[in-house]
């Protein structure tokens, strides 16, 4: 039991996850992030906020919203229909007043103890399938102490943790939960510190540092590299990262390749898509990659 | 020392490919169309005619035998396992003499008709006219008809009406009336050969008439056997005749070998034992052909544990070299083959809720033997390995799942379901089902040996199955919700039911439960009386004496025909569906009127009975699909399940059905819900008037299930539907993403997680939902797809367009 009153904005539960981490998984996204992607593919993890969202293919111009709304935050006149932010004060009247779920709020608020107590409810498959409760976001550790205690209630369960981070923390975060993790799955973007910076908005340093640490520490750590053609997959990064994985003693890298599937999320934040340029790529240029990894003496894999 | 798989023969099956004889097979029957033969009504009335006066038994027995003796048969190129019910690759055969005047289409003036679901052959003028005398000649004297008079007389227009609002199927005039259900007691047949029935038949005379009063039923039935089962002699004898025929004309020297091996076999069987894998095969062919004679039914010839019985023949032949593994597979895929695309003529009232052209065939494999070990052996995996070779809907696939079962079985399981891709094979629970049957006081050794009829409904070799005989199988639970909401009337309007007063003035939920519960009992009570009657009637116009001969043993050992059912040896089943609807309608109403006050009872039903027309009716709509829905782990709606199905069940359950057994629950699935669907209006869980129920027994409405499949399962195990000996899960799966490394390990993992933890069924299909869009455009490239529906598989294609929908709208799964 955690007395923990703070409660942190949860984004979405997803049970039958089975693509991060071992066995039948529960993967849990908090809400909050500290770096800025340019592809990011969860760009409802970004804010700390709660915020409404619009999908517009889900609208049937009921008009239901513009009458629930007390803060003229809707905007709908012909050819145009969306959420004026500037305006929206996230009192959710708007979401109840939808029935066709062409509004959302995303981010609901609750505790670790909340949240374990919900996340623990597949136990039976995940018993079954060696699977568990994987904590994402966003970036899960801006959240230290409340990460801290969803995973010490899960340890207590005997069920198995994994986290996906993005590793942009200070070290003494990954301190304090390091014990109660099985798995990190830990976002490695590129080696370069000043493409890093280019693309995301932050150097790389602190990332690499506690990397290092924490394969030293002795955790169980596996890189993922989304890849992106045109931005980190050019021979002299894939060259770096695999010099840094062998260095720290973890060569194993999973590949994570781009697709749009977002893109309709950031329409309904009504944010601008900045990957528009960036091309998917085809099975055999992720193949081709992949096995350039290999050659630098790298266990890679390709996810999914 | 305990049974060890033989690893070697299994890495073997998974190299064994569909050789040529079996894509022949699958070119020729694709390509050969839907046709009807009439020539086993043509033999079956010249007897008929000829036979007048004599006893009923006795005529149906000669009448059959004049179809053994001169039906025409033939020997394909390819066929190797030889004996067919009509001379072409696939044929449908009418039978007149059984459901009376049943193909609108022979009165008419055009050369169509349509046999199944969407099967369309053509009729000559020739052929109609031998069924127009047919109709003619048995339209006094056929069970169907007779019966409905018997129903019309007592009841008078009201059981016509419940069947033709959907709210109790199937009808009188059904194929399946008139048959009692079982398998043929293949493993006694391949045994000791049908033969032994003749001599037992004798000696069962003799005895008889050493009894100081002698009955003559029994030995007019005894007769009737032996002349039903000479006629089977006779048939292979043709057969034999005709292979030899055939291998002195062949040149090519491998064919004529085999026409000769055909020939040879079927001098000793299914005449005596078998003593191969080849004869009894051989044997099964031949005595299938039989059923097909005497009562051409829509769910038949079952396999039954074709593994069990089998599978000494398998181990002996491939163990001593007599067979290679792969010899065996092409053996048994010729057979699966030919009882999975049998033709049927179905009666109209049966074409929606089965929805298939093929004849439903069933095969259980895997479960418990009788030392309560997992009985799954490499031959249950040969099988599985070639229906995911042969791609087609039928059989219905049972994995009868202990907590024993072998992983390289699961395994075999889920490969087979990733080829067949539509819910091939099923998942049920051997415990569950066989603890109904011990609860019913049915022994461990019989209730063992069950099978499947097909879809998940289960049967014993032991006992006649009269489940959908008589008209009594599905209740309508929706229907009766519905009816409680209309002052009893059914959605035509009829004064179905009782009327419990205005929908308006329910002043909370309990009400409206109390009110459905007094359809439901008026309805069920009316059902089982009228059912009843037609008990009594049917033997008066129908006897079958091969299938009560080679059926189940106590009817053939006591001289009874399976038509007058025994209270010892017969099995009675209902099945009460759309409960999950019910539970989501009721949650609705409660949360919408009685808690949350956001509607009054006059508007929901202002809304409902305009079917949700208008703003504000689809307005409500929504507000009804927002409710809380099954599916969720939700408990409200959870438990809601489970106290339906238990109050249903309970009432069912203790009804007096003496001297017989009581009833038995099963909820299969089948196309029911959109047959169904059509008796009942819009309800308030969001669902329009005449649209599909629920699929399954215990599937989430379409699209309801928004928490992923974990939390359906946990649902369902919130909700037990412990009554039911058989219910029915549907979870759809996309192949693409079942196709990532160890994901198909994790489904093993997942079903056994749940049927460990309680769960009774489950089933997996597994597509892309732009493959299925695209497949209703352009049926004809998507000829293959399998789609499995509550229970049974079908040619997605091949369905209508409402289900194909329905099948696309249900929530998929992202494995």
């Amino acid at each position: 039991m955690s007395e923990n009153p703070e409660k942190v904005l949860v984004n979405d539960i997803q049970g039958y996850s089975i693509h991060d981490g071992p066995g039948i998984r529960t993967t849990v996204f908090l809400k909050g992030c500290n770096l800025d992607c340019q592809w990011c593919q969860n760009p409802e993890g970004m804010s700390l906020s709660q915020q409404v969202g619009f999908m517009e293919n889900l609208c049937q111009g009921c008009g239901k919203c513009l009458k629930a709304c007390q803060h003229g935050a809707i905007v709908a006149t012909p050819g145009e229909h969306r959420v004026d932010y500037s305006k929206c004060v996230v009192c959710g009247d708007c979401v109840e007043a939808c029935y066709y779920g062409a509004l959302v709020m995303y981010g609901k608020p609750m505790t670790a103890q909340e949240l374990f107590e919900e996340a623990r409810k597949d136990k039976l498959f995940y018993d079954a399938t060696e699977g568990g409760v994987t904590i994402s976001g966003g970036e899960p550790l801006i959240h230290p102490e409340f990460v801290h205690d969803v995973l010490v209630l899960l340890k207590e369960d005997g069920i198995n943790t994994a986290i996906e981070t993005a590793g942009c923390v200070p070290w003494k975060t990954f301190e304090l939960v390091a014990d109660y993790v099985d798995l990190f799955l830990f976002d490695f973007k590129m080696a370069d510190p000043a493409r890093h910076e280019h693309y995301i908005g932050k150097p790389n340093d602190l990332i690499l540092e506690n990397a290092e640490k924490l394969v030293k520490r002795g955790a169980n750590v596996l890189f993922r590299m989304p890849l992106l053609k045109g931005v980190n997959d050019s021979d002299e990064n894939i060259s770096a990262m695999s010099e840094f994985a062998k260095k720290v003693g973890n060569p194993h890298i999973q590949l994570m390749p781009y697709h749009r599937m977002a893109e309709n999320k950031y329409k309904a934040l009504n944010k601008p898509y900045r990957c528009e340029e960036v091309p998917v790529m085809d099975k055999s240029e992720v193949e081709a990659v992949r096995l350039k990894f290999v050659s630098h003496g790298i266990d890679c894999t390709t996810s999914k | 020392m305990a049974w060890q798989v033989d690893q070697g023969i299994l890495d073997q099956i998974k190299d064994v490919k569909m050789e040529d004889r079996l894509s022949t097979w699958r070119k020729e029957m694709k390509a050969a169309g839907y046709r009807v033969y009439v020539d086993r009504q043509r033999l079956f009335t010249e007897s008929w005619k000829q036979t007048e006066g004599q006893d009923l038994e006795m005529r149906r027995a000669l009448a059959f035998k004049n179809i053994c003796d001169n039906m025409p048969i033939t020997i394909l190129p390819w066929e190797f396992i030889v004996g067919k019910a009509t001379p072409g690759v696939v044929g449908a055969t009418p039978a007149i003499d059984v459901c009376g005047d049943y193909m609108p289409a022979i009165w008419e003036d055009s050369d169509e008709m349509t046999i199944g679901w969407s099967a369309h052959a053509t009729l000559s003028k020739e052929d109609k006219d031998i069924l127009r005398e047919s109709a003619e000649i048995f339209r006094k004297e056929n069970v169907a008809d007779l019966s409905n008079d018997a129903v019309r007389q007592v009841m008078g227009d009201w059981h016509d009406e419940a069947v033709a609002a959907h709210v109790v199927d199937p009808g009188l005039d059904a194929v399946f009336f008139g048959s009692s259900s079982s398998s043929c007691d293949f493993p006694y047949i391949v045994q000791n050969g049908i033969g032994s029935y003749i001599d037992r038949a004798k000696q069962y005379i003799e005895d008889e008439r050493q009894k100081a009063r002698p009955c003559a039923d029994k030995i007019y039935f005894w007769k009737a056997s032996i002349i039903c089962v000479e006629g089977m002699i006779n048939l292979a004898h043709r057969y034999s005749a005709l292979a030899s025929e055939m291998a002195e004309k062949e040149e090519n020297l491998k064919r004529k070998a085999e026409l000769e091996s055909i020939a040879d076999v079927l001098t000793r069987v299914p005449e005596k034992p078998a003593t191969s894998l080849q004869e009894a095969l051989q044997s099964m062919a031949i005595v299938a052909c039989g059923k097909i004679f005497e009562h051409p039914m829509h769910n038949y010839p079952h396999w039954g544990r074709g593994d069990q019985y089998l599978y000494p023949f398998f181990i002996n032949d491939v163990r001593s070299g007599k067979i290679t593994v792969a010899e065996a597979g092409q053996m048994i895929g010729e057979l699966i083959g030919r009882w999975g695309t049998s033709l049927h003529i179905m009666a109209e009232s049966l074409k929606e809720s089965h929805q298939v052209n093929y004849g439903i065939n069933a095969l259980a494999l895997g479960g418990y033997n009788q030392n309560h070990e997992d009985a799954s052996n490499e031959l249950s995996a040969l099988f599985l390995h070639m229906v995911g070779l042969l791609k087609i809907s039928s059989p219905t696939v049972t994995v009868r799942w202990t907590p024993k079962t072998p992983d390289w079985m699961m395994k075999a399981a889920i490969d087979c379901n990733m080829e067949t891709r539509g819910g091939i094979p099923l998942f049920q629970n051997d415990d569950r089902t066989i603890g109904k049957y011990l609860e019913a006081g049915i022994p461990w050794s019989e209730a063992v040996e069950w099978f499947g009829l097909g879809c998940v409904y289960p049967a014993l070799l032991t006992r006649a199955e009269h489940y959908g005989m008589e008209g009594l199988a599905g209740l309508n639970l929706a229907a009766f919700l519905d009816m409680a909401l209309h002052n009893g009337k059914d959605i035509n309007g009829y004064q179905l039911g009782p009327d419990c007063g205005d929908a308006k003035d329910f002043k909370n939920i309990e009400q409206i439960k109390e009110a459905m519960w007094a359809e439901h009992k008026y309805v069920i009570d009316r059902t089982v009386e009228c059912a009843h009657i037609a008990l009594q009637i049917e033997p008066r116009y129908m006897r079958e004496p091969y299938w009560s001969t080679i059926a189940v043993p106590w009817h053939f050992a006591n001289g009874q025909d399976i038509l007058i059912p025994d209270p010892e040896h017969s099995l009675w089943g209902f099945s009460d569906r759309a409960i999950i609807d019910v539970a989501d309608t009721l949650t609705a109403i409660d949360h919408l009127v009685f808690k949350e006050h956001k509607l009054t009872m006059e508007e929901l039903m202002e809304a409902l009975d305009s079917n949700f027309e208008g703003e504000r009716g689809e307005e409500i709509r929504q507000m009804c699909l927002a409710a809380p829905k099954f599916g969720n782990d939700i408990d409200e709606v959870d438990y809601l399940v489970s106290e339906i199905s238990d109050r249903s069940a309970q009432y069912i359950k203790h009804m007096d059905n003496s001297p017989f057994s009581n009833f038995m629950i099963t909820r299969e699935g089948l196309s029911w819900h959109f047959s169904a669907g059509l008796g009942v209006r819009a309800l308030a869980d969001g669902r329009k008037s005449m649209e599909p129920l629920d699929d399954g027994s215990f599937s989430p409405m379409g699209g309801a299930d928004k928490n992923g499949p974990t939390a359906v399962l946990r649902s369902v195990l919130k909700a037990k539907q412990k009554d039911a000996a058989a219910s029915v899960l549907n979870q759809k799966f996309t192949k693409t993403l079942l196709s990532t490394p160890g994901s198909q390990d994790m489904l093993v993992k997942y079903t056994n997680a749940f049927l460990g933890a309680g769960g009774t069924h489950i089933q997996y299909n597994i597509m892309d939902t732009e493959e299925l869009i695209e497949a209703q455009e352009k049926p004809q490239d998507h000829e293959d797809l399998i789609v499995r529906i509550g229970g049974f598989s079908a040619y997605f294609v091949q369905l209508s367009e409402g289900i194909q929908d329905d099948v696309i709208n249900r929530t998929e799964q992202a494995l």
